[in-house]
């Protein structure tokens, strides 16, 4: 049997994008030995780190029964109030006080938004910072370790198994862990995420005891770049006036389907999930949506980011019209967690992307950043008070040395088949490469905007198919971590098609084609991924 | 702390990264990289893939690229 390492802390944060570091920095100034383990590197491959630096929160501009109505508002009344709350009551103070600690530079935009700047987009930069002061602070990177579970022993959350590079095993124990894995974006075909937002917490969640809820609740922005030669980018507002939604013919699509004389840039703003709605309607009908800047005024190219990215990308603005398609921006689904991020696991806390209820049906512009710094404070400080309790609770810890030769053979076997050590090789490799690339079709097909029964049932059956496939791969040698990460994947998509499936009416991000309207009766109410016996969680 | 020996080299830096071409025997200039990174950071110079300061680690480029020539490394 491999001989594996046993990292010893108090505090272990899984994941190190904002929230992360956030909580990290927190645990780490509470006195507590905090671990911080990450796929990537320090603030890479992180959603914050890709983030154009926006946050908004109650101010003199902003009183905070506005900010709360608008963000219930847009989440259609499924936002976890007490999570809410620690947002309007910290975000200003936790905002400044990152900006004095972490040297970040920012600008207000109408009033209340506050813009972090710094080169071309702010946010790998600005996220460093903040690793910079969780390091300085005394917490310890753990990189390019993939955490493949929780440890769970006598219902209380003591720390985490992980595969290094070479997909060897790794025991980090903790008094008290906190979840910051991000959200599954990444998964879809066609995301502005970092490709490795996979979801990996979610299971991590799941199987360690964990509901899950609002799963079925996936943000598209209408305006993805669809180009083969362009990234994967979502034109976000502002953009140019006299910017058009056209058809391969050159017709404007949103006279269609809009109130005569509405613009694009009135359609984007007041009917976003709508506008995705009609550009898939639209393709469905076998048309190719494009946005044209034929008729802008080249004089405010410099203004609006995508006519600036354009050109950097290679590309002129008037050479043609680009294709465009909903695009996975953010995924509102996540851990169920009560007011100080607590989840329904003593010493395991969320926050972030992967934690769910802050955002309801839909979230509003601007509060994810601000969910991770505020929430990933007020997890680090939990967390930490919880480990000093676990400390002088003198629990289960001492009796895991004796366990770990049993988990380690088990996980062997889990992962496995075997040696953890051994290569996966080229073949292996190009494999999962290949059911990524499926598993990413699949929900761009059936999980995108427009939902409906049939094609829901559909979606589950061929995730059924593909899911045969990916259950017997072992994960070995070079590409433990990518199986790993397919396996999470298959398992979040189910639990995002069954509880779409189950959600009989459209509300905020969940359109459902054959239950248009909203029904306050009979599901004013979240879905929920319970775990189940088998361990594979079931949406109810 | 035990067990904590060349885990992760020097443990408490804070190492910023960015993509490099790694393996440039294995690039056949089919060009993704440059076409998916999101702040156009890669461009073609002469034969040679250039990576430039504008890099945000997103792992896009490593994804996209069917060679596996590409890699986040720490800079410097």
């Amino acid at each position: 049997m491999t001989t594996t390492t046993v990292m010893d802390f108090e505090v272990v944060v899984i994941g190190a994008g904002l929230a992360g570091l956030r909580a990290a920095l927190a645990a780490a100034e509470a006195g507590c030995r905090t671990g911080i383990v990450c796929k990537s590197y320090l603030a890479a491959e992180t959603a914050s780190g890709m983030a154009g630096g926006g946050f908004i929160y109650p101010s003199k501009d902003l009183p905070p029964e506005d900010y709360l109505e608008e963000v219930v508002r847009t989440g259609r009344g499924f936002n976890d109030m007490r999570l809410l709350e620690s947002l309007a009551r910290y975000g200003e103070a936790d905002f400044h006080d990152a900006v004095r600690r972490f040297g970040w530079s920012y600008v207000v935009r109408d009033r209340y938004q506050s813009t972090l700047t710094g080169g071309l987009v702010p946010g790998y930069r600005t996220t460093l910072q903040v690793a910079r002061a969780a390091v300085a602070a005394g917490a310890m990177p753990v990189e390019n370790h993939t955490v493949v579970k929780l440890l769970v022993d006598d219902g209380r959350c003591l720390g985490c198994v992980c595969l290094n590079e070479r997909g060897e095993l790794c025991y980090l124990k903790a008094g008290a862990v906190v979840l910051a894995t991000g959200g599954f974006a990444g998964l879809f075909a066609l995301n502005d995420n970092p490709p490795r937002s996979t979801g990996d917490g979610h299971v991590l969640a799941l199987e360690a005891g964990c509901r899950l809820r609002d799963m079925e609740f996936v943000q598209f922005y209408p305006l993805g770049l669809d180009d083969k030669r362009l990234p994967h980018y979502m034109m976000g507002l502002p953009f140019p006036q006299g910017t058009r939604l056209l058809d391969e013919n050159g017709e404007d699509v949103l006279a269609r389907h809009f109130p005569a004389g509405t613009t694009l840039y009135e359609a984007a703003k007041e009917y976003r999930d709508r506008l995705s709605i009609v550009i898939l309607k639209e393709k469905e009908q076998g048309h190719r949506p494009l946005v044209d800047f034929s008729q802008t005024d080249r004089g405010e190219w410099d203004r609006f980011s995508i006519t600036r990215l354009l050109p950097r990308w290679g590309r002129d603005p008037l050479a043609a019209p680009v294709p465009v398609s909903p695009i996975a921006h953010f995924t509102m689904g996540g851990v169920v967690v009560g007011p100080d991020l607590q989840t329904d696991v003593p010493g395991l806390f969320a926050a972030g992307e992967v934690a769910g209820g802050v955002h309801g049906a839909n979230r509003y512009a601007a509060n994810a950043l601000l969910a991770c710094l505020v929430h990933g404070r007020l997890a680090g400080e939990a967390a930490a008070r919880a480990a000093v309790e676990a400390r002088a609770g003198a629990l289960a810890c001492a009796s895991l040395p004796a366990r770990e030769d049993i988990l380690a053979e088990s996980f062997c076997a889990y992962l496995c088949g075997g040696s953890p050590a051994i290569d996966g090789g080229a073949e292996a490799s190009e494999e999962v490469r290949r059911l990524r690339g499926q598993l990413g079709q699949l929900c761009g097909r059936y999980l995108n905007p427009l939902r409906s029964e049939n094609m829901l049932r559909q979606g589950l059956a061929a995730l059924s198919q593909l899911e045969a496939r990916v259950r017997p791969m072992r994960a070995g040698g070079a590409c433990a971590r990518e199986v790993v990460e397919l396996r999470a994947g298959v398992r979040v998509a189910r639990w995002a098609m069954q509880a779409a499936l189950l959600r009989q009416e459209s509300r905020g991000a969940h359109y459902r084609d054959d239950f248009p309207q909203t029904d306050e009766i009979t599901w004013r109410r979240p879905i929920v991924v319970e775990p189940t016996a088998d361990g594979e969680g079931e949406a109810r | 702390m035990k067990g904590d020996e060349g885990i992760n080299g020097n443990l408490s830096r804070v190492r910023e990264v960015q993509v490099a071409l790694v393996a440039p025997e294995r690039c056949h200039r089919c060009l993704l990289c440059i076409y998916r990174c999101p702040t156009g950071n890669i461009r073609l110079v002469g034969d040679e893939l250039v990576c430039g300061e504008e890099c945000l680690a997103c792992g896009n480029c490593v994804e996209v690229c069917s060679r596996r020539a590409l890699r986040l490394v720490v800079k410097g």
